[in-house]
């Protein structure tokens, strides 16, 4: 996958993972990670898919209505690739942070829905509930930031409610910044997230 | 200024097996089809639309049949029922052509007027009004004849998580007229003949899932791309988001979503179907936009192929 490593300054912080929304890239998101932990490792990772040469990190038919057997076949190579990438950088595969955006946010959900506590923590910013009807595996002791907008108008409050419910459900310690920018990450959003990391990244060296 | 659209440009849902949705807009309503394409963010995804003979803005619905499809459940930011125009005097007809296909009909009354009820082989909901209003249709297929042939859409029935912002954005930002309310529904009237009477359910609806079975979006005319632009504009001052404008081949598209959670589009009614097949050979073969044309073999062959055809009759 088409991808950037940093190495950071501080190599027991860790390493964040970058998803970015839909026409991204693997740069995206590296101001983010700058705020949310200055010093700490980060693997932005460009989606595979590409819509109306948009990338993305699985396909969908419309808005809203995701190809599930691409998001599942997507979701393992991303995980594959995780795995490729610890190897090759020498950082450590079990202390690992996702940051997603949007369809990022979907495929970070997407890989906690199926591999449980792959990531050590996560920040879902304005993320979907990525598959309904999954058994879940244990989230025990995975905290998570969902960043979501009250008027939304790609996620409806409802779906946050119910990905929060299903997180939980599964033993994630769930944390929900509410704001009203719409779609778009606020300042406000990436703050709180910032607040929320610093307290449980202490927990998680 | 005040903009007022002339109503339903097209309706988009998700279905399953091509044959069957073939069978059953083609087979039984008698609709025409009007162009077979594809989804183009899935080719392997056909993108069927059925209209009148021309393909008319306001006749128009289209499909993304689906075979792997998760079903969809109908509920709250949806469009909840497809409402399609039949000439006056025409109920008796279709309520035997229905019954002889083994679709289960009832009749309900709303604000006033009667509505045969029924629901598509994968359960998107449908029903016949009887209205004066709208010319008839030139298209005859399958035994339907012209004098009871479904004209258009009606109109819709919108199912809102927010019913109060919805309707908000159908009189202020869409420039429709409120014009009734009872049974539980308001009632809207937008400005053209056809796919002009807009029902609103009045208490909000709990949010429904997206999937086969289930409206994906209700598009609404603008006259061209200039007027479009406008309607950009107004969307945008009151408080959405549109997206930029997209090119659907035979119109122009933006999108929003409404505060009650429905997926709205503004579409233009040019360039129209004519685009790029000959008016009498509409829908025949499989086009493709001319970015996937180099793949068309590929394209073809993950499709798996179905025909306009009349139905037996199953039992008279």
């Amino acid at each position: 996958m088409i991808h950037v490593f940093e190495q950071g300054t501080d190599v027991t912080q860790p390493t964040l993972v970058l998803f970015h929304g839909t026409g991204g890239n693997e740069r995206d998101l590296l101001p983010l990670a700058e705020l949310l932990a200055p010093g700490a490792s980060v693997l932005g990772i460009r989606g595979n898919v590409l819509e109306n040469g948009m990338p993305r990190y699985f396909r969908r038919l419309a808005e809203g209505i995701f190809d599930e057997e691409d998001l599942i076949f997507r979701t393992h190579e991303v995980k594959q690739f995780l795995e490729e990438a610890a190897a090759k950088y020498g950082f450590d595969a079990d202390n690992l942070v996702a940051v997603g955006y949007s369809n990022g946010a979907n495929i970070a959900g997407s890989l906690l829905f199926h591999y449980g506590a792959l990531f050590r923590a996560a920040v879902l910013l304005h993320p979907m509930v990525p598959l309904r009807g999954l058994a879940i595996p244990s989230l025990q002791g995975v905290p998570v930031f969902i960043g979501a907008g009250t008027n939304d108008p790609i996620i409806r409050s409802e779906e946050t409610r119910e990905l929060e419910a299903l997180l939980s459900g599964a033993g994630a310690e769930v944390t929900s910044h509410w704001g009203n920018q719409g779609h778009r990450l606020s300042a406000a959003e990436a703050e709180a997230a910032r607040d929320w990391l610093a307290e449980h990244t202490d927990s998680v060296k | 200024m005040t903009m007022h659209t002339a109503g339903i440009h097209h309706v988009t849902a998700f279905v399953g097996d091509a044959q069957r949705n073939a069978d059953f807009y083609a087979g039984i309503l008698g609709l025409r089809l009007v162009k077979k394409t594809i989804n183009f963010d899935a080719p392997e995804v056909y993108h069927l639309y059925f209209g009148n003979e021309q393909g008319a803005p306001g006749t128009i619905i289209t499909f993304f049949p689906w075979a792997h499809g998760r079903k969809g459940r109908i509920g709250g930011g949806q469009v909840g029922v497809t409402t399609y125009a039949v000439p006056a005097g025409s109920f008796g007809f279709w309520e035997q052509r229905l019954a002889a296909y083994q679709i289960p009909v009832t009749k309900v009354t709303r604000i006033g007027e009667s509505y045969l009820s029924f629901a598509d082989y994968d359960g998107l909901r449908i029903e016949l009004v009887e209205r004066e209003e709208g010319a008839l249709s030139t298209w005859s297929f399958g035994g339907v004849p012209v004098e009871h042939a479904v004209k258009g859409f009606g109109g819709a029935v919108l199912y809102s998580t927010a019913p109060d912002r919805t309707a908000d954005t159908l009189s202020r930002t869409l420039g429709m007229e409120r014009i009734a309310e009872g049974d539980g529904y308001i009632r809207y009237r937008a400005s053209g003949n056809i796919g002009n009477i807009i029902d609103l359910k009045a208490a909000p609806v709990p949010q429904g899932g997206g999937g086969t079975g289930t409206v994906h979006h209700i598009a609404w005319r603008a006259a061209d791309d200039s007027e479009q632009l406008e309607w950009g504009r107004r969307v945008q001052s009151h408080g959405y988001q549109p997206t930029p404008v997209q090119d659907r081949q035979y119109f122009n598209a933006i999108y929003f979503r409404e505060e009650g959670g429905i997926l709205f589009e503004i579409a233009t009614d040019p360039p129209g179907f004519a685009r790029d097949e000959a008016p009498e050979a509409l829908g025949q073969k499989l086009m493709l936009p001319a970015w996937f044309e180099p793949q068309r073999t590929a394209i073809e062959a993950n499709l798996s192929p179905f025909e306009i055809r009349e139905l037996e009759v199953k039992q008279v």
